[in-house]
């Protein structure tokens, strides 16, 4: 299985494909990170400008935990799609290339082949999150500093003491990798339907922008939707800088992402047992 | 014992205020400057922070500054910012709004009128008259509205600074779009105009007050 495994990451290296995501994250992350140090007191202006009339808010605001959470809530949006290009293809595409007939000739299980292509993958995305992780958090502080952390909802701010910041962001990472494994495991139970190398990876991304919007709208017909649409529970990373925090909430949010990931995995590995390979 | 109280309450509301006025700035002014470490808690509908320490800069006529060691969010109108006008007796009408009686004081309401002033519309100040000390005060400026302050201050005789001064603000309803915020889970929590108005506290506990010893300066200008 390890041998298996390590072959299935050796295929990910390979892919020129596979750098896109390393690559757009050292751009988006250094991009932020360049424009807040240039100006960011502006767009802290800009955000606070609704207190401006009563309060004024002393102490350092741009520290570099609040533009690491500025970069994570960013980008961990947009991560599920850059994810979604490395696992949507990661069956479909040795069916497209004609290699997953010869692939199975070896004395591997198809289960196996499916729980080692799903551990890459989950490999992959653990190491995009260490370089998001190490570029955010440890290049913010190293720029701007460390500084409590003011986290703005839509309608109340927390202030988190800057002792009190740190766990919370390992809490965040974790919560990330799961809600990431729900999608790799969705575009690899899309991956095992289609011959058609593409196809997962568009109707990956297309889900999850629909959902997405779906969940950021404050219809009530949207409300008896949101709670059946995983993405509402991809984005409850935010909660562990809740003060306090809804462990409630928590637990059960993390519950539903896992039972989303055993689900797809389940469905994955029922199709593609039964699964006629042509190619 | 009633009549000594009555006296003594006589004597008290009996001040013409322009007088009153005029001792608490003599009082005031013997202390050129100060620091004081500080503890600031917050009562503010719609931010969730903890207390914050500190450390507060005065100097006459009227710079104040407060230095925190973490972020905290601080009223923007400056607690002293008419005893500058009490510098100049001309410059402002005194009026004497009555009296209100505490146990063991006589409070005076004086409002300070001024004649010509670019931000300070009007200035209500409750004056313990026995003690000769502000309780209260109620600025009103033209760019931050109307500021409640009430000064609290220790038991020894002739202590002239607070111990507590708890700020009274009006603050407007916060909201900013879910987009911008990523705050894509929650729900509003009424459909109430932005602009709506709610009522917030903010204390700043005194210790270890440092009187007339110099620091430095540049603390009111960063």
């Amino acid at each position: 299985m390890l041998t298996l495994i390590r072959t299935e990451l050796y295929k990910i290296a390979r892919r020129p494909r596979s750098y896109i995501g390393f690559a757009a994250i050292l751009l988006i992350v250094g991009i932020i990170e360049f424009a807040l140090y240039i100006d960011g007191a502006s767009y802290i202006d800009f955000i606070f400008q609704q207190l401006e009339g009563f309060l004024s808010i002393e102490g350092n605001v741009l520290n570099g935990y609040l533009v690491c959470f500025i970069i994570l809530q960013t980008l961990i949006i947009q991560m599920p799609l850059l994810v979604a290009l490395i696992t949507g293809d990661l069956i479909s595409g040795e069916a497209a290339n004609g290699t997953l007939r010869l692939l199975l000739t070896r004395p591997v299980s198809r289960s196996e082949l499916v729980f080692a292509k799903f551990t890459a993958g989950s490999f992959y995305v653990l190491i995009l999150l260490l370089l998001l992780g190490v570029l955010s958090l440890s290049g913010s502080l190293l720029l701007f500093g460390e500084g409590d952390l003011i986290i703005l909802k839509s309608e109340t701010i927390n202030v988190l003491k800057g002792s009190d910041v740190l766990w919370r962001f390992y809490g965040a990472f974790v919560i990330a990798f799961l809600s990431l494994s729900v999608v790799s495991s969705f575009s690899l139970m899309l991956s095992c339907f289609t011959d058609n190398s593409i196809g997962p990876i568009i109707i990956t991304m297309a889900v999850i922008v629909i959902f997405t919007i779906i969940g950021s709208f404050d219809l009530p017909l949207f409300d008896h939707i949101k709670p059946f649409l995983f993405t509402s529970y991809m984005i409850v990373w935010r909660n562990m800088f809740d003060q306090p925090i809804d462990w409630g909430l928590m637990g059960t949010s993390i519950a539903i992402l896992v039972i989303h990931i055993v689900l797809f995995l389940s469905i994955s590995l029922y199709y593609f047992n039964r699964k006629d390979i042509h190619s | 014992m009633i009549f000594g109280i009555s006296i003594l309450m006589n004597k008290a509301t009996g001040q013409k205020a322009e007088n009153l006025v005029q001792m608490i700035q003599t009082d005031f002014k013997k202390i050129e400057r100060y620091t004081a470490d500080i503890n600031i808690s917050f009562e503010i509908p719609y931010i969730n922070i903890d207390p914050v320490k500190g450390k507060v800069y005065f100097k006459q006529p009227n710079l104040f500054k407060v230095k925190t060691e973490g972020i905290a969010f601080m009223p923007k109108q400056n607690p002293f910012y008419f005893m500058e006008l009490l510098n100049d007796p001309s410059s402002y009408l005194c009026i004497d709004s009555g009296s209100e009686t505490n146990p063991g004081s006589i409070i005076r309401i004086i409002q300070l009128v001024p004649k010509e002033h670019e931000e300070l519309i009007l200035a209500k100040i409750w004056v313990d008259a026995t003690r000769r000390r502000i309780v209260k005060s109620s600025l009103t400026t033209k760019s931050n509205g109307t500021v409640e302050i009430q000064y609290l201050y220790d038991e020894k005789p002739g202590s002239k600074l607070p111990e507590l001064m708890v700020f009274g603000i009006e603050v407007g309803k916060f909201k900013i779009p879910k987009m911008m915020s990523a705050d894509l889970n929650s729900r509003s929590k009424n459909s109430g105009a932005p602009s709506q108005s709610t009522h917030g506290k903010i204390r700043l506990k005194f210790t270890n007050y440092r009187l007339n010893q110099s620091f430095d300066e540049k603390v009111f200008y960063k």
